[in-house]
C-alpha cells in the first residue's frame, strides 16, 4: 500500500469568484463566469465570450498587499491569490519566512501562458532598438517558471519549487507529482495547481484550431461545437501522514489515486476511442484501489469540443458501462477552459463535493449526443453521498490525466 | 536514493560534432559569434517525410536525439518520456506571436500555435514511439532538466524500468535580441573556445537537445550511475551553496575527497563564475574543475550537456584536454559531481560513479 | 480553371510545406486527404487559412473543409463558384 497524503487546504480563484466559497456558491446557484471581454484588448473581443476575472492587475497587487508591483505578470497575481487561501485554509504560517520553519515544502505550479499577457503587448516595443524602459521589466517575465519563482518568494517556498506544462492537464499533473514527492520522503508536504491568465495568444491559438464557441459552450451536448477560454488559479496543499498527526490536523480529503498516461494519436486531437483518458481512469482506479461503481461523481475534463466530448465519454462508457454510470459534469461552462489552471480548480471543487455532499451540474445541456448513451447531471444535487471523485484533465500532446480524490472515512 | 538508477543510452545535438560519432570532441568547433546554434543532424533518417514537412527546428533536432538515444540503449519501449526545457519551443511562439501582431489577430497559422506548446516536444516522441506512458515537460528555467531527472529517478524507486529524458532549447535571433537588452550575453564577440579569458559581464548564448535513457537495470552499454540529484533555489551565499553538496554527498556517504571530477557550468560572465571557483577551490580541492559551456553556450537547460559529458568522462575514463580549465594528470575517475546554476537563481547538483 | 488550379497547387505545396513536391505531381482528381496525398486535420486547417488569404473565403466550420478540401478539382470548383457569386 502506498502511504496516505492528504488534502489539507484548497485556494482558488476564477471568474465566479476569487475563493472557494464564493465559487461554491455559484456553482450551486448555476451562475457563470461568461460575458465579453472587459480588461483584454484583442480583435475578437466581441466576437468570443470569455470567462474573465473581472478584477484588475491593479486591484489584485491591492489584495496580496505587494508594495513594488513592477514585473508581476496576471498569471503570476491570480496564482498567488489562490495559494494565499490554499495555505490559510491549512492553517499554515508563512509570514516572515516561517513556512519551511518546521516541513520541507515543495511548490509545483503550472502554467501554459505564463507572462504571454504582457509579453504580446510589449513584444514589437522590445523589438526596437530604443524600447521604452517600462518594457523591458517584462523581457524576463515571459517564460513559464517566473510566475512559479514570484509565488516561491512571496510565500517563502525554497526546498523544491518546479513548474510542469503539459497544456491543459497541467495542474492534475502537479499534484501528481506532489503526491510522488512526499511519498518518497523528498519533502513533507506541497503546494499544487496551476495558473493562467487569458492572452491574445490563446485566444488566437484556439482560434486557428477552430474549436471556439461564440456562443456559450455546451458540453457533452450533441449541438456543441467548442469552448470557451477562461482565466484563473486553482491549487491545493497535500500533506504527509506525519503531518496530520504532528499538528493535529483534520483533513476531510485525500488523494487516493492517480495517472498520466499518453494517447499517442494525434500532436492536438483525442483518439475518438478515448484510449489514453481510458488508460488513465483505469490506472487510477487501479492505484486507488477501488471499482469503477465506487466513483461518486466524476468532474470530466467535457471541453465541449466535438473531439473532447466523443473521446472522454465514450472512454466514460468503456471504463463505467452505460447503466448505473457515476454522476458526472463539466463545470467548463462556468469557468470556461482555464488551460494549465483547471486540474487545480477542478481538484477544488472535487473537495468542495466532498465537503458539501453536492454534485455540481453541467450547464447548458440539452440533446444527448448521438454517438453515446450517457448524459451530464443538469442539476444541483444536494444531500448526494460523494466518497470518491474522480477528476480527468487532458491536454494537447495526448496528454491524459486523472486525478481521484476520496472522503477521509 | 536508494534503487541505482543507470544510464543506459545518450545522445546529444549540440554546437559540437557529438552527434552520431563514437568519439570525444575530437575536433572542438570555435564560433567568433556570442550565438551557436547546433551542428544538423541528417534528420530525414529518423523521420518520415509526411511528418518532417510540419515540424519546427527544434521539434527535429528533439525527436531526432530521443530516437538516437534510445537506439543507444538499445530498447524500443519506455516506462515514461519525460523532457524539461525553458523557453519551449521559442521559435514557433515567436512565429505566432509576430504573425499576430502584424496581422491583428486574422488569418493565422494554426501549425505555428500548435506545435509552440512546451510539451510539443514529448508528445511528438509518445506519438511516433506509440508509447501510452506518463508524459511530462518540465519548464523552469534554469530547473527544467533537473526536475526531469529527479522524476525519472522516483519512476525507478517505484519500480519502473526504462526512462527517456531530455533537456532541449533552442536559439532564436528575436530571444537573442531581447534577452541582449537584459545583458544575458556579451556585448563583444569573442572566440568561444577562450570563453574563460574574457572578463565582461554576459556570456554566449547556445542550443541543443540531450537525452538519455536511465535504467533501473545495468547493460553492456551502461555509462555510469546516477546516485543523486538535487536543487537549491536562490541560495543567499557560498555558504547555502557549500552546504547543499555537504548534503548531497552526505546521504550517499561520499566525502568531497572522493569526489575526482568537478564539472562545472562556468560561463565566462564574470558576474556569474566566482561561486564556481569558490566550491572548487573551498568545498572540492581535490577534485579537476571542468567546464563546458565554451562548446554548447549557455541555455536553460544546459546541464543535459553537461551530463553527456560526465557519462562520456566516467564511461571513456577518460578527459579531453578542451574540458580542462587546468591540465589533469590520468587516473582512475569514479566520482563526478556535476553543478550548474542559472544566474545563481537555480543551482542542480548531480552526483555521478563510474560502473 | 487550369491556371488556378495551377496556382492553387503551389499555393498548397508552400502553404503545407510539401518540401521537394511540384505542381506537376499533385493529380487534381486525387484525393488530397488519407490515400493521396496524406493530408491530415491539421492542413486542413491550414488550407482554410489559405483560402482566405488568397482567395478571400471564410469557411466558418471546419466540418465543411472535408467536401472542399477533396482534391484539387474540388477546390478549384468551389473557389470559382464563391467568386462568381460574389
Amino acid at each position: 500500500m502506498h502511504s496516505k497524503v492528504f488534502l489539507t487546504g484548497k485556494g482558488v480563484i476564477s471568474s465566479i469568484g476569487k475563493n472557494a466559497e464564493e465559487n461554491y456558491q455559484s456553482l450551486i446557484r448555476k451562475k457563470h463566469g461568461l460575458k465579453y471581454t472587459q480588461l483584454l484588448d484583442t480583435f475578437h473581443k466581441e466576437v468570443f465570450p470569455v470567462c474573465e476575472i473581472s478584477m484588475t492587475n491593479e486591484e489584485l497587487i491591492a489584495l496580496l498587499n505587494i508594495q513594488n508591483p513592477v514585473g508581476y505578470t496576471r498569471t503570476a497575481l491570480l496564482g498567488m491569490i489562490a495559494v494565499k487561501e490554499a495555505l490559510e485554509d491549512a492553517g499554515i504560517e508563512w509570514k516572515n519566512n516561517t513556512l519551511e520553519k518546521k516541513y520541507k515544502t515543495a511548490l509545483i505550479n503550472s502554467t501554459t501562458v505564463g507572462g504571454m499577457r504582457h509579453t504580446e503587448e510589449v513584444y514589437l516595443d522590445l523589438l526596437k532598438p530604443d524600447m521604452q524602459s517600462e518594457s523591458e521589466s517584462y523581457i524576463d517575465t515571459h517564460d513559464l517558471g517566473e510566475c512559479t519563482e514570484r509565488i516561491a518568494d512571496y510565500f517563502g517556498v525554497h526546498s523544491y519549487v518546479t513548474t510542469i506544462s503539459t497544456a491543459c492537464s497541467s495542474s492534475a499533473n502537479s499534484i501528481m507529482l506532489g503526491m510522488r514527492l512526499i511519498q518518497q520522503g523528498i519533502v513533507d508536504r506541497a503546494i499544487c495547481g496551476g495558473t493562467d491568465s487569458l492572452s491574445k495568444f490563446t485566444i488566437n491559438g484556439f482560434n486557428t484550431l477552430m474549436i471556439l464557441d461564440k456562443e456559450h459552450c455546451r458540453p457533452f451536448d450533441n449541438t456543441r461545437v467548442g469552448l470557451n477560454l477562461g482565466e484563473g488559479a486553482g491549487y491545493v496543499i497535500l500533506e504527509s501522514e506525519r503531518i496530520v498527526q504532528e499538528e493535529h490536523k483534520k483533513p476531510t480529503c485525500y488523494v487516493s489515486g492517480f495517472a498520466n498516461t499518453n494517447d499517442a494519436f494525434h500532436q492536438t486531437a483525442s483518439s475518438p476511442e478515448g484510449d489514453g483518458a481510458y488508460m488513465a481512469m483505469n490506472q487510477a482506479l487501479e492505484y486507488a484501489h477501488l471499482k469503477p461503481s465506487d466513483i461518486s461523481y466524476i468532474n470530466v475534463h467535457g471541453t465541449a469540443t466535438p473531439n473532447n466530448d466523443l473521446s472522454e465519454g465514450r472512454a466514460i462508457e468503456r471504463l463505467f458501462g452505460t447503466t448505473n454510470t457515476p454522476k458526472f459534469s463539466s463545470t467548463k461552462p462556468f469557468t470556461g477552459h482555464t488551460l494549465a489552471a483547471c486540474g487545480g480548480i477542478e481538484a477544488v471543487y472535487a473537495m468542495l463535493a466532498i465537503e458539501h455532499q453536492v454534485i455540481f451540474p453541467s450547464l447548458n445541456f440539452k440533446d444527448k449526443m448521438e454517438e453515446l448513451t450517457i448524459e451530464p447531471t443538469t442539476d444541483v444535487i444536494e444531500n448526494y453521498k460523494v466518497d470518491h471523485v474522480l477528476s480527468n484533465s487532458f491536454g494537447f500532446g495526448g496528454n491524459n490525466s486523472t486525478v481521484i480524490i476520496s472522503k477521509v472515512v | 536514493m536508494k534503487k541505482a538508477v543507470y544510464i543506459n543510452g545518450i545522445a546529444a545535438i549540440s554546437p559540437q560534432h557529438t552527434f552520431e560519432t563514437a568519439e570525444f570532441l575530437p575536433t572542438p568547433v570555435n564560433y567568433d559569434d556570442n550565438y551557436l546554434l547546433v551542428v544538423d543532424a541528417d534528420y530525414k533518417k529518423y523521420i518520415n517525410p509526411v511528418q518532417i514537412r510540419r515540424m519546427s527546428r527544434i521539434l527535429k533536432i528533439s525527436y531526432t536525439c530521443a530516437k538516437n538515444c534510445m537506439q543507444d540503449a538499445g530498447i524500443t519501449s519506455l516506462d515514461a518520456i519525460i523532457t524539461g526545457t525553458g523557453y519551449g519551443c521559442i521559435d514557433d511562439t515567436e512565429k505566432f506571436l509576430l504573425s499576430m501582431l502584424h496581422q491583428n489577430e486574422q488569418m493565422l497559422n494554426p501549425t505555428a500555435f500548435m506545435q509552440s506548446t512546451h510539451n510539443s516536444v514529448s508528445g511528438i516522441i509518445a506519438l511516433n514511439m506509440k508509447s501510452n506512458a506518463y508524459n511530462y515537460t518540465y519548464v523552469h528555467r534554469g530547473l527544467s532538466f533537473e526536475s526531469s531527472m529527479i522524476d525519472a529517478m522516483i519512476h525507478i524507486q517505484e519500480g519502473k524500468k526504462n526512462i527517456l529524458i531530455g533537456g532541449f532549447e533552442e536559439n532564436s535571433k528575436n530571444h537573442f535580441e531581447v534577452t541582449n537588452k537584459i545583458s544575458f550575453w556579451k556585448k563583444n564577440h569573442i572566440p568561444s573556445l577562450a570563453l574563460l579569458e574574457d572578463k565582461n559581464i554576459g556570456t554566449i548564448a547556445g542550443e541543443g537537445a540531450n537525452f538519455f535513457v536511465l535504467s533501473a537495470d545495468k547493460t553492456a552499454n551502461t555509462y555510469a550511475s546516477v546516485l543523486d540529484v538535487s536543487m537549491l533555489y536562490k541560495p543567499k551565499s557560498y555558504d547555502e551553496v557549500a552546504a547543499a553538496i555537504q548534503d548531497l554527498l552526505d546521504k550517499n556517504n561520499i566525502s568531497t575527497a572522493d569526489i575526482d571530477v568537478y564539472i562545472s557550468g562556468l560561463n565566462g560572465d564574470s558576474t556569474m563564475d566566482s561561486i564556481y571557483y569558490e566550491v572548487a577551490d573551498k568545498c572540492l580541492p581535490s577534485a579537476a574543475l571542468l567546464y563546458f559551456k565554451h562548446l554548447c553556450g549557455e541555455y536553460y537547460t544546459v546541464a543535459s550537456f553537461g551530463l553527456w559529458v560526465a557519462s562520456m568522462i566516467l564511461k571513456r575514463q577518460e578527459i579531453p584536454a578542451i574540458l580542462q580549465v587546468s591540465k589533469q594528470e590520468k587516473k582512475q575517475i569514479k566520482y563526478i559531481l556535476l553543478h550548474n546554476h542559472y544566474r545563481n537563481i537555480n543551482h542542480g547538483f548531480y552526483l555521478l560513479k563510474h560502473e | 480553371m487550369e491556371d488556378l488550379k495551377y496556382k492553387l497547387k503551389e499555393q498548397l505545396i508552400e502553404a503545407l510545406n510539401l518540401e521537394g513536391m511540384k505542381p506537376e505531381e499533385i493529380d487534381n482528381t486525387a484525393p488530397l486527404f488519407g490515400e493521396g496525398l496524406g493530408l491530415d486535420s491539421i492542413d486542413a486547417l491550414e488550407l482554410i487559412v489559405l483560402l482566405e488569404k488568397h482567395y478571400n473565403i471564410r469557411i466558418e466550420d471546419p466540418k465543411d473543409g472535408r467536401k472542399i478540401f477533396h482534391s484539387i478539382d474540388t477546390m478549384a470548383e468551389y473557389i470559382q463558384s464563391k467568386q462568381l457569386s460574389a
